[in-house]
């Protein structure tokens, strides 16, 4: 993929059996000013001295047994753990995010949606932290619309876990209406307090159900998910 | 209602000890989400002996 250009930052995008939104994610990166996207195959123990990891949405392994359990135990995900650990910026979008809950990297998990249907369409959150690299370049309590493709999204902890996630500004995107505000029927799949988004406690490593890799051009209905790259460019680079 | 899974599988050894506490491993890093799920499970001699 690189096809010659080896300048710029790397970017991993980790590749499963299964993983479907990989081409999303390669040029959503590259479509940021001095990224470079590298592929990581799942049995790969090398990251490639990339500076920053997204795990792409999709259904790897099939989603059996449950989403995200079986990836979790590919060898790429050591690395990607230890990378994380120190201090690596790493997204999850959708099965990225559903893996990264199954490896521990993040809090909660991701079960059926309330409806029990799977649920695709634009949808607006609102950006509840940009402490992290992913949404430094938003506004505090910025809407923004991402659209959502998921079965199982909706997001579970224990209450006091999900205090934690409060209290330490960990929720990072919330489901909102188009007014901004959270309500029960912007909520597309019964997520705890409406949650889309959460950090770890670094804030170094998040995930989120809905896919900035598909909000890249107005033309297409949101470009509001570049900054999501932007950022991770800039805090990798 | 309840929604669970069934899972049945066989493993060597005679040390119950030792397979069940590999089982508990297996269930709590595999096949249950301890955040989600709960798990039991129950060793049985293989009737085909051996």
């Amino acid at each position: 993929m690189s096809g010659g250009r080896r300048t710029g930052v790397a970017i991993g995008v980790v590749r499963f059996p299964g993983t479907n939104c990989d081409e999303d994610v390669r040029s959503a990166v590259a479509a940021v000013p001095g990224a470079r996207p590298v592929w990581l195959w799942h049995k790969d123990r090398d990251l490639q001295r990339v500076r920053g990891v997204v795990l792409a949405g999709g259904f790897s392994f099939g989603d059996y047994l449950r989403a995200g359990a079986i990836a979790r135990f590919s060898p790429i995900m050591e690395e990607v753990v230890a990378f994380a650990r120190a201090g690596g910026p790493v997204l999850g979008i959708c099965n990225g995010f559903q893996i990264l809950t199954e490896a521990g990297l993040l809090p909660g998990a991701l079960v059926r949606n309330s409806r029990l249907t799977f649920v695709c369409r634009p949808q607006w959150l609102r950006v509840d932290s940009t402490e992290t690299p992913f949404t430094a370049r938003y506004a505090p309590g910025e809407r923004v619309l991402f659209p959502v493709a998921h079965g199982e999204g909706n997001y579970v902890a224990e209450p006091a876990v999900l205090d934690e996630l409060e209290a330490e500004g960990r929720v990072v995107f919330r489901y909102v209406d188009e007014s901004g505000t959270v309500t029960p029927e912007s909520n597309p799949n019964g997520s705890a307090r409406n949650i889309a988004g959460v950090a770890d406690a670094a804030g170094r490593v998040v995930g989120l159900m809905p896919h900035p890799d598909r909000a890249m051009e107005t033309l297409l209905g949101s470009a509001d998910g570049r900054r999501v790259f932007e950022g991770l460019v800039e805090a990798a680079a | 209602m309840r929604v669970g899974k069934w899972i049945t599988f066989r493993l060597e050894g005679s040390d119950k000890e030792e397979i069940s506490a590999r089982v508990d491993e297996m269930c709590r890093r595999l096949l249950a989400n301890p955040v989600i799920e709960r798990y039991r499970f129950v060793i049985s001699d293989d009737e085909s002996g051996g």
